[in-house]
């Protein structure tokens, strides 16, 4: 017995002693890792709670992943279902688990940006002031997620892009600052040219910063592959007639667009744009020029109607006009 | 130049802690003895009398409290001791996901024995304990004969020199208890020094040499076992095919001088045990000379 | 004729494999391998698994294949873990209980080999059946990778046609794709589950050495093991929160209370390789390190112990 409780304090003292002197190690260990982001914080006490008692052992036995997969199905759950207050707390225990994998920040935004804004756009038994409520607040709380996402992950190059995206849809409330600096995190991240591109439509829609936008716009076409979208040539030429730079430096109409043809159907198209923002210094008087040059008929003329009727009614026949025409 | 003793416990004492209170039991109190290298030594005595301890403390199972245990010359609690012995334990199981043959192999391997010398011994042994046949059968699978029989195989794999048996018959068989005890003499014959523990006194009898008996701890009577047993005063004659005018003469010839009494004559009993194996042959057995066994015709 | 050695060695690696290849053989015929089959359903199973979506964000084939490799690394982490436990829990008592212990002992077996030989049986054990389940995880996981690829590939083409991406974009996606597939850093991670379970098999060993009931042991190894989990997170807390003005004694005791349990923080490596980070060599190394510390410190107190220990 006493030989028994010797021996026991001698194995707690020696293992007291060597966990006191490798403490030092543990720590730069465990801290090394979790700067490399290799490691998790501890659970918060919040998210301890919601996992429940059998989530908890697993996530404490050491295998978040597995907890978070099944969550996400229950997510899908609740998709499905259309509860999406639930959805969005499921999301905030999956991010707490998992908050580097990029795609639970994605999903769990798009849900939100996405599906619950529609959703509650004529969400039965929901009163109207109130569904407009919701909508924006499931909105700014599907931002608030990839927001969150990239503080967690500042070097996650697309999942800055999928932030800038959420800010500059079409139908959602639109910031077009927010989605500007989204995409020029991505872009300097990853050096890919469509977030480059889009940086720069993000840009140019803010209409007090046009230098910068101008400065990107030569960035961007100094990348032969961009070139050839239509919405970078018609950027380019309305921030172009903007800056207005010295000759030599001015890129005429067939560099940037390939022919006056060209232009012309570009330039007609893009008309409409400023409607969403866009500049489009220098249009009117060109597309005047060019359907005179094209002999286009008042009917189908582009500014002779409102944009949005235009592009519906007459938009066929006036490509077809151009491209037959000369 | 003298030959250490095969065995030999001086002043052995080992104490155990009972639960708390009842503070320490002597299981062993100054025991000493030497067995002799090529003896048969017997430990009797009832259970719960310190025969097992004993023979763990010196086979290094158990610390001595007090008192030294050497094997050949070396300190029991050594290791290197161990070298020599083999160990029959009481009930032993082995592995029983072994087989007969696996398990020989096993414990040879332990001593440090390689193939082909292995293979040969666990051959040879396998037929010594008439297992050949169920060599490749689990241990689950082996009667209680049987396991003591691989028991015994087991502890002569590595040639011991000196061999410790606890209650070696305890539940085996007549038949079974017959061959054990042959393959004890015929150990015997070959210079190996026995050393068992048995409550069994019959079987002791005859088969040890010396014998110690101890009780509650101490070993109170110790020597040759056919002077211990010995009724001093009396003598016994026995003959084979003798007419009763002989026995008549013999007894005359008896009383006739001073002193002597005629105490007994008649057929002498042969022992159940005897009977048994005279009605119920063993099976046959390669080796072994028969031995003569006493009372039998 | 025999040749004893002069000395019986106070170590000898040949008497502890043989110990050790008898352990592992005692645990093979326990029949420990059926768990493998349940393994095999589950990846099979998870195998045509596809996540419900319609339209959502591109990194769902990731996602994918993250279900089917945290299910299946979850039961391999199970499985070390399992046998880790019971199976050295078990060892030593029923040695003891059938007394097979007294006939290795009367031979000339160090009680050292002993222990190493029994320890290293399971995880030999242990090892052999994370390898198996690795390779049909890995293969499994291979013929998914590939599929996803494929898809994402053929998109990409669509993309790089329609003029939207270039070559570069395109690689991009596939590396993407191809880092949640089987990589060099989920071996390791496979590997990590390996050491995490060496630990606690220690942990039993020595725990054992304390006590003849397989049952005791478990429930108190079990312990040990979520208790280190837990005081790997509650760690900091104490850590920083007990160094307040408090006595002196009563910081040193819990500080020494919480340092006592094994550290099993950094192996949540696992998880990140999982969701598909990369695991450089060094940090496995670092993990190694600090697992033979563990290991060896828990099998020499279980030596320091074992050795007094009355059969």
């Amino acid at each position: 017995m006493i030989t028994t409780f010797r021996n026991l304090a001698v194995v707690f003292a020696v293992l007291a002693a060597s966990g006191l002197a490798r403490l030092p190690l543990d720590e730069r260990l465990t801290g090394g890792l979790r700067r490399r982001g290799l490691l998790q914080e501890p659970l918060s006490i919040e998210t301890r709670e919601d996992l429940g008692q059998t989530g908890l052992a697993i996530a404490l036995g050491g295998l978040r992943s597995l907890i978070a997969s099944l969550l996400n199905l229950r997510a899908h759950v609740h998709w499905e279902n259309q509860e999406w207050f639930e959805l969005e707390q499921t999301y905030r225990t999956i991010h707490a688990l998992q908050p580097r994998t990029r795609y639970y920040w994605e999903v769990a935004a798009w849900h939100l940006i996405s599906n619950a804004y529609r959703d509650y756009h004529d969400k039965p038994g929901v009163p109207p002031g109130r569904r407009r409520e919701l909508q924006k607040r499931f909105f700014e709380k599907g931002i608030g997620f990839l927001e969150e996402g990239v503080r967690k992950n500042p070097d996650d190059w697309r999942l800055w892009a999928t932030l800038g995206f959420s800010h500059s849809q079409p139908w959602r409330p639109r910031n077009d600052a927010a989605a500007a600096e989204a995409y020029r995190r991505a872009y300097q991240l990853s050096g890919n040219l469509q977030t480059q591109r889009h940086y720069l439509y993000a840009l140019s829609r803010i209409p007090d910063n046009r230098a910068a936008a101008w400065e990107t716009a030569q960035a961007v076409w100094a990348a032969p592959h961009n070139r050839k979208f239509p919405t970078v040539r018609s950027t380019y030429y309305a921030l172009q007639q903007w800056a207005d730079p010295p000759p030599s430096r001015t890129l005429g109409i067939e560099e940037i667009f390939g022919s006056r043809r060209n232009a012309l159907l570009n330039l007609a198209d893009s008309w409409h744009l400023k409607e969403q923002g866009f500049p489009v210094y220098g249009f009117r008087e060109t597309i005047e020029e060019l359907c005179r040059e094209f002999d286009v008929p008042e009917e189908i003329h582009p500014l002779r109607h409102p944009p949005r009727q235009w592009m519906g009614r007459h938009r066929g026949a006036f490509r077809d006009w151009v491209r037959r025409n000369r | 130049m003298s030959t250490p003793p095969a065995v030999e416990v001086h002043n052995l004492v080992k104490d155990f802690r009972g639960p708390l209170r009842r503070g320490t039991i002597r299981a062993v109190n100054k025991v000493s003895f030497q067995i002799a290298p090529g003896e048969v030594y017997g430990l009797i005595g009832p259970n719960g009398s310190g025969k097992s301890t004993t023979m763990k403390a010196l086979l290094g199972l158990v610390a001595p409290t007090a008192g030294r245990c050497a094997i050949f010359g070396k300190d029991a609690t050594k290791v290197d001791s161990r070298r020599e012995v083999g160990f029959l334990p009481e009930n032993p199981y082995f592995y029983k996901h072994l087989s007969g043959r696996e398990t020989l192999r096993f414990f040879g391997k332990l001593c440090g024995m390689r193939d082909p010398e292995l293979r040969n011994r666990t051959n040879e042994l396998l037929e010594l304990v008439d297992l050949t046949e169920a060599r490749h059968r689990r241990l689950g699978g082996y009667s209680k004969g049987m396991l003591q029989r691989i028991g015994l195989a087991q502890a002569l794999v590595q040639n011991p020199r000196l061999l410790v048996l606890d209650e070696p018959t305890a539940g085996v068989d007549p038949i079974g208890s017959r061959q054990i005890r042959d393959l004890i003499l015929e150990l015997r014959s070959q210079g190996i020094t026995v050393f068992l523990c048995s409550h069994l006194l019959e079987q002791v009898q005859q088969v040890c040499d010396r014998v110690g008996i101890i009780d509650r701890g101490r070993l109170v009577r110790e020597g040759r076992l056919d002077d211990l047993v010995a009724i001093e005063d009396q003598t016994e004659i026995v003959l084979a095919n003798a007419p009763p005018e002989l026995i008549e003469d013999l007894r005359r010839l008896a009383t006739a001088r001073k002193g002597v009494r005629w105490i007994r004559s008649g057929h002498p009993r042969t022992t159940l045990e005897g009977l048994f194996l005279r009605e119920i042959p063993a099976p046959a057995r390669p080796t072994n000379p028969p031995h003569p066994e006493p009372g039998a015709s | 004729m025999n040749q004893h050695p002069a000395r019986t060695p106070f170590f000898s690696p040949r008497r502890v494999m043989i110990l050790a290849g008898n352990t592992f053989t005692q645990l093979v015929r326990m029949k420990i391998f059926y768990f493998l089959l349940i393994f095999i359903v589950i990846a099979i199973v998870l195998n045509f698994f596809r996540l419900p979506h319609t339209v959502g964000p591109e990194s769902v084939g990731a996602e994918e294949l993250r279900s089917l490799k945290s299910p299946l690394i979850g039961v391999m982490k199970l499985f070390a873990v399992i046998l880790g436990i019971a199976a050295t829990a078990l060892l030593i008592p029923r040695d003891l209980e059938d007394r097979t212990l007294y006939t290795i002992l009367a031979k000339p077996v160090p009680r050292l080999d002993y222990l190493l030989g029994k320890f290293l049986g399971v995880l030999a054990l242990i090892l052999v059946g994370l390898a198996a389940m690795a390779i049909l995880l890995n293969v499994v996981l291979h013929f998914r990778t590939q599929e996803i690829l494929a898809e994402r590939m053929a998109l990409a083409d669509g993309m790089i046609e329609r003029g939207y991406w270039t070559e570069a974009d395109r690689q991009g996606e596939r590396l993407e794709v191809l880092r949640h597939g089987p990589t060099w850093s989920l071996q390791g991670a496979l590997l990590a589950v390996f050491l995490e379970a060496a630990v606690i098999a220690a942990a039993a060993l020595l725990i054992s050495t304390f006590s003849s009931s397989t049952l005791f042991t478990v429930v108190i190894t079990t312990l040990v093991y979520f208790i280190g989990h837990f005081v790997a997170d509650g760690r900091e807390f104490w850590l920083r929160t007990s160094s307040l003005g408090e006595d002196l004694t009563v910081h040193l005791a819990s500080r020494a209370l919480v340092v006592m349990f094994p550290d099993f923080r950094p192996f949540g490596v696992v998880d990140e390789a999982i969701a598909g980070q990369a695991l450089p060599p060094s940090v496995l190394g670092a993990l190694a390190l600090s697992s033979f510390f563990y290991v060896g410190i828990y099998v020499v107190l279980s030596w320091f112990v074992f050795s007094d220990k009355e059969i």
